[in-house]
C-alpha cells in the first residue's frame, strides 16, 4: 500500500469518531446549557449574547465548576466523601470498593497544597468569571505555610480584576491581602473601591453581599481609627451598626470614639486578629465545600 | 472398505424469512479412498451446504457425515483434510510464508518438517517468489493460490476443493487441473466442486450432480452421459428437462476434451 | 495451547501491522508532554494532576483499545470468509475463542502497559522517583489488568452474535454504564421494594464491578498498597467473572452457522 493510498483510509475510519466527538460535545454543552438554565435561569440572558456565546458560556461554567470541585478533591487526597450512602445497603461490593477506593477525608500536607494549582489554574481558564476561583486561590497561595507564595495570590487576584474590573469581593481580598503585609495604602485603596464596586452583580439582600459589605466597612472603618480620621470612623461604624442591630460591640466602640477616649483595643491588632480568624474559618470552609464558603462576622 | 467421505441422508434446513430453505434433502454420499470426484450442479444446489457440513461448519438438520470414519463434527475429522473455500481470503497483513507457517502450526507440525513443508507447498502452487510479501498485496489468482498452499499445509489425504478455478484465467485454471490430476495420482482423495465440467470431465473418476438438494446423478462420467453427448449436455438435461437441450450446442472445446478423455483409463 | 496461541498471534501480527496503538501511544506522549510543559503560576514539580490526568488517559485509552479489538476479532473473520479456512483445521470453536480473547487480551495489555511506562517515565522526570509508590503502581496496573480481561471478553461475546460495530457500542454504552451507575445502584436498592427491588438487585449483582479494580485514587494521592487479601479477592473475581463470559461466548459460538454476504 503506497501512502496516497493509506492516506484516505485513515481519515475514512477516524472520520466516524471524529463525528461521535462533535456530537458528544454538542451534546454536553447543550446539555450543560440546559441544567445550568435549571439552576440559574437568567443568569447569562443578557440581550447582547448570542446562542453560541451563551452555550458555550454556559459550558465554561460547568468547567469552572468541575475543576474547582477538583481542587477540593485533591485537596482531600482523592477523598470525597460526596455520597450521601450512610443509610444504603451494604453490599460486598461496597465494601471492597471501600478498601480499594480511600473513600475518608485526609488533607493534603501543607507541601502539598500547590498540587492543587493546576486545577485551580485550569478552572481559573474555564471560567474567568467565577470569582470564587480567585479567591480561593489566592487564599491558598497567601496563607499555605509550606508555598507561602504572597506574590502568587497577588498576581492571581490582579488577573481576576482584569477579568472582572467591576466585582468588589476581588478588591475586598485584596485588601485583606495588603493589610496582612502592612501596605495600608493599599489596603485603604483597596477597600474603598470594594466599597464603592459592591454589590457588583449580587442581590444585595443575599446573605453574601452583606457580609462582604460589613467586612468592607468593618476594616475600613479601622484603618480611619488607625489615621485617627475620627469622623470618617464614626459614620461607618454607624452605618455597620444599622446593619447589624444585635451587635453591641459596635454600639460601645462607636461610645467611646464619641467620647474621643481612645479604644482599649488599638485599631491595628483588631484587624490582625480578624485576619488570623477568618483564616481559621475559611480553612474550616475549606474543610466542607471549598466554593461556597463566607465572610464571617467579626 | 473404509471411505474417506460417507453422507448419509443429510437433511440440512436453513430459516428464511417466514419458512425454511431445503438446502439439503436426504442427501447420501460416499467417496472411496483415492477417488477424484467432481461435485457438479446448478447455483443454490447446496454443493457448498454439503462441503461445509463435512467440515463440521454446520450441524446438519438431520442425518451424519463421516470423514475417514470419523463424525464430521470433531475437530479431529479435520486432521487429514485440507480446504479451500468457495471465495478463498486469508489474513492480508500476513506475508505467504507466515500464513503456511501458522497453518502448518495449527496442524501441531514440528519446526523443521515445518521449514520443509513450507518451501514444498510454495513450489507446488508456484508462488515461491511471493512467498515474503503482504498477502494484501496479492492477485485474485494468487491470493487462490496460496489460499490452495495452505490448505495443502499438512500432506493431507482428503483434499476438498469449493470451486477452485473460479475467478482464474485459463491458465490458471490449467495449473489446478494438473494439480488434481496430481494429487489423485498421489493417492490423495479430492472432492471438489466446479461449474467448469469440461475440466471435471477431465479430471475426475466420478461425479456427484447435486440439484435442490438432492443426488440426481452420480458414477463415472462414461457410465452417466450417453455416447457422444458432453457432461455439459447431460447436465442441462437432467437439471433443466429436456426442452433445454436444445439451447445448447456443443462447443469446439467439448469436442476436444472428449478426444481427450478416451486417452484416459 | 500451541494452537490457541497461534490464533493468539494472528491477532497480535494484526494488531503490530496497524496503527492504531502507535497513534494512541503517541497521543499519549503528546497529552503528557504538554501537561508536564504547562507552566502553572511557576510552581515547578507538581505531579498529582499529571498523574490524575495520565491514568485517565490510561484508563480511557485501555478501555477504547478492549472493546475496539476483541469486537473486531471474530466478526472480521467472519467478514473475510477467513474463518473457514480457519475452522477447517483441526481446531475447536473453543480454542477459536480463547484463543481470539487472549490475544485481545495481551495486546491490550502490552499496550496499557506501554501507557504506564510512559505515564511513569513523565511523572519521574516531573516529581523524582518519591513521586511514585511501587508497591501500588504494580498493584494498580494488575487490577487494571484484570478490567481489560472482562472488557475483552464482554466484546468478544457480544460480537459472536453481532456486527462489530454494534458489538462495540453495546460493549461501550454496557461497560461505561456500569462503571458510572454501579456504583451508585445500592442507593437505588435501599429504596426499590417488591419485584423492583429484586429487579435491580439482580442487574447490580450481575454487571461487572469495575470499580472495585480503580486504584487510580490511590495511586494518585499516594494512599498506600492495598492489603493483600482484598487485592486477591477482586483479582479473583475478575478471573471467575472473565470465565463466565468466555463461557457464554463459547456457548454463542459453538453452533454457530457462518454466512459471509450477512455480514459483508
Ligand atoms: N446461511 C444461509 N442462510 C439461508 N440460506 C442459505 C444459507 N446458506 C445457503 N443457503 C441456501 O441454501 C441453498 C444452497 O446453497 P449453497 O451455497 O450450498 O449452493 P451451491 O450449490 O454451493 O451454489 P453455488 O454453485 O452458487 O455456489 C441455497 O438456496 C442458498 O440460498
Ligand atoms: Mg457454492
Amino acid at each position: 500500500m503506497t501512502h496516497s493510498a493509506r492516506f484516505p483510509n485513515l481519515t475514512g475510519r477516524l472520520a466516524p469518531w471524529l463525528i461521535l466527538a462533535a456530537l458528544g460535545t454538542c451534546s454536553f454543552v447543550l446539555s450543560c446549557r440546559l441544567s445550568f438554565a435549571l439552576v440559574a435561569p437568567g443568569a447569562h440572558a443578557q440581550a447582547d449574547i448570542t446562542v453560541a456565546d451563551q452555550m458555550l458560556g454556559a459550558a465554561r461554567v460547568a468547567f469552572g465548576t468541575h475543576f474547582l470541585e477538583a481542587a477540593d478533591i485533591y485537596y482531600h487526597a482523592g477523598g470525597t466523601g460526596r455520597l450521601n450512602d450512610s443509610d444504603w445497603p451494604d453490599t460486598w461490593f461496597r465494601t471492597l470498593s471501600r478498601q480499594i477506593v480511600p473513600r475518608e477525608y485526609r488533607h493534603i500536607e501543607t507541601d502539598s497544597i500547590a498540587e492543587m494549582a493546576p486545577m485551580l489554574w485550569v478552572a481559573m481558564r474555564a471560567d474567568p468569571h467565577n470569582i470564587e476561583t480567585y479567591l480561593i486561590a489566592a487564599y491558598w497561595f497567601a496563607t499555605s505555610a509550606g508555598l507561602n507564595q504572597p506574590e502568587l495570590a497577588h498576581e492571581v487576584l490582579r488577573e481576576g480584576r482584569r477579568r472582572n474590573p467591576l466585582n468588589y469581593r476581588i478588591r475586598l481580598e485584596q485588601a485583606l491581602l495588603f493589610l496582612r503585609e502592612g501596605r495600608l495604602a493599599d489596603a485603604r485603596q483597596a477597600l474603598d473601591s470594594a466599597l464603592a464596586l459592591w454589590p457588583s452583580q449580587e442581590d444585595p439582600d443575599s446573605d453574601q453581599a452583606r457580609q462582604g459589605k460589613i467586612y468592607a466597612l468593618t476594616y475600613r472603618a479601622l484603618l480611619h481609627e488607625s489615621d485617627n480620621q475620627v469622623a470618617e470612623a464614626i459614620a461607618l461604624w454607624k452605618q455597620l451598626a444599622a446593619l447589624q442591630p444585635d451587635q453591641t460591640d459596635i454600639e460601645k466602640r462607636l461610645a467611646l470614639l464619641k467620647s474621643g477616649a481612645p479604644p482599649p483595643v488599638q485599631a491595628s491588632s483588631v484587624w490582625q486578629r480578624m485576619l488570623r480568624r477568618s483564616d481559621l474559618i475559611r480553612a474550616e470552609c475549606n474543610h466542607d465545600h471549598h466554593h461556597d464558603h463566607h465572610h464571617h462576622n467579626p | 472398505m473404509e471411505f474417506a467421505i460417507e453422507i448419509d441422508n443429510l437433511n440440512v434446513r436453513f430459516p428464511a424469512r417466514g419458512s425454511t430453505v431445503q438446502a439439503l434433502d436426504g442427501l447420501s454420499l460416499r467417496v472411496g479412498l483415492g477417488e477424484a470426484v467432481g461435485f457438479i450442479g446448478p447455483n443454490g444446489a447446496g454443493k457448498t451446504t454439503a462441503i461445509h457440513v463435512l467440515l463440521g461448519f454446520i450441524e446438519p438438520s438431520s442425518g451424519h457425515a463421516k470423514i475417514f470414519g470419523q463424525d464430521s463434527r470433531q475437530s479431529v475429522a479435520r486432521e487429514r483434510i485440507g480446504y479451500l473455500p468457495e471465495h478463498p481470503d486469508t489474513y492480508r497483513f500476513l506475508t505467504g510464508r507466515e500464513l503456511l507457517r501458522m497453518a502448518g502450526k495449527l496442524f501441531l507440525m514440528k519446526e523443521k518438517n515445518l521449514r520443509e513443508r513450507i518451501d514444498a507447498v510454495l513450489r507446488l502452487v508456484d508462488i515461491e517468489q511471493a512467498a515474503d510479501r503482504r498477502i494484501g498485496t496479492y492477485s485474485k489468482g494468487m491470493l487462490q493460490r496460496i489460499c490452495l498452499a495452505q490448505a495443502l499445509i499438512n500432506n493431507p489425504d482428503l483434499v476438498i476443493l469449493d470451486e477452485p478455478t473460479g475467478g482464474l484465467d485459463p491458465l490458471g485454471r490449467m495449473d489446478i487441473r494438473k494439480l488434481i490430476a496430481r494429487l489423485r495420482d498421489e493417492g490423495k482423495t479430492v472432492f471438489f466442486s466446479s461449474h467448469e465440467l469440461s475440466e471435471v470431465e477431465l479430471v475426475c473418476d466420478r461425479v456427484a450432480m447435486l440439484a435442490r438438494g438432492r443426488l440426481v446423478a452420480e458414477g463415472p462420467v462414461t457410465d452417466l452421459v450417453a455416447p457422444g453427448e458432453s457432461l455439459e449436455r447431460f447436465f442441462l438435461r437432467t437439471v433443466a428437462g429436456p426442452q433445454s437441450e436444445q439451447r445448447a450446442t456443443p462447443t469446439s472445446r467439448e469436442m476436444g476434451n472428449r478426444k481427450q478423455k478416451g486417452h484416459r483409463p | 495451547m500451541t494452537k490457541v496461541l497461534c490464533i493468539t498471534r494472528i491477532v497480535w501480527l494484526d494488531m503490530l501491522r496497524r496503527k492504531d496503538v502507535y497513534v494512541l501511544l503517541i497521543l499519549l506522549g503528546a497529552l503528557l508532554t504538554a501537561l508536564v510543559s504547562l507552566n502553572i503560576f511557576g510552581l515547578g514539580g507538581l505531579v498529582v494532576y499529571v498523574k490524575d490526568v495520565g491514568l485517565l488517559a490510561t484508563w480511557g485509552f485501555g478501555w477504547i483499545l478492549a472493546v475496539h479489538i476483541a469486537c473486531r476479532c471474530l466478526p472480521q473473520e467472519e467478514q473475510r470468509g477467513t474463518i473457514y479456512a480457519l475452522l477447517a483445521k483441526p481446531v475447536t470453536r473453543l480454542q477459536l475463542v480463547v484463543g481470539k480473547w487472549l490475544g485481545a487480551w495481551s495486546v491490550t495489555c502490552a499496550a496499557t502497559l506501554a501507557f504506564y511506562a510512559l505515564l511513569t517515565a513523565m511523572v519521574v522526570f516531573q516529581g523524582g522517583t518519591a513521586a511514585l509508590d511501587g508497591a501500588v503502581l504494580i498493584q494498580g496496573v494488575l487490577l487494571h489488568g484484570a478490567v481489560l480481561a472482562i472488557l475483552c471478553a464482554l466484546g468478544l461475546l457480544f460480537s459472536t452474535r453481532m456486527h462489530q460495530d454494534a458489538a462495540a457500542t453495546l460493549t461501550y454504552v454496557l461497560s461505561f454504564a456500569a462503571f458510572i451507575i454501579l456504583p451508585r445502584m445500592p442507593g437505588l436498592m435501599a429504596r426499590a421494594s417488591g419485584w423492583h427491588g429484586t429487579l435491580v438487585s439482580i442487574v447490580y449483582h450481575l454487571l461487572p464491578h469495575f470499580e472495585i479494580f480503580d486504584m487510580r485514587k490511590r495511586m494518585v494521592h499516594d494512599w498506600g498498597a492495598v492489603n493483600g487479601a482484598t487485592f486477591l479477592t477482586v483479582l479473583l473475581y475478575g478471573a471467575v467473572y472473565t470465565a463466565l463470559l468466555l463461557a457464554i461466548a463459547w456457548l454463542a459460538f459453538r453452533k454457530k452457522r457462518f454466512s459471509r454476504e450477512n455480514l459483508a
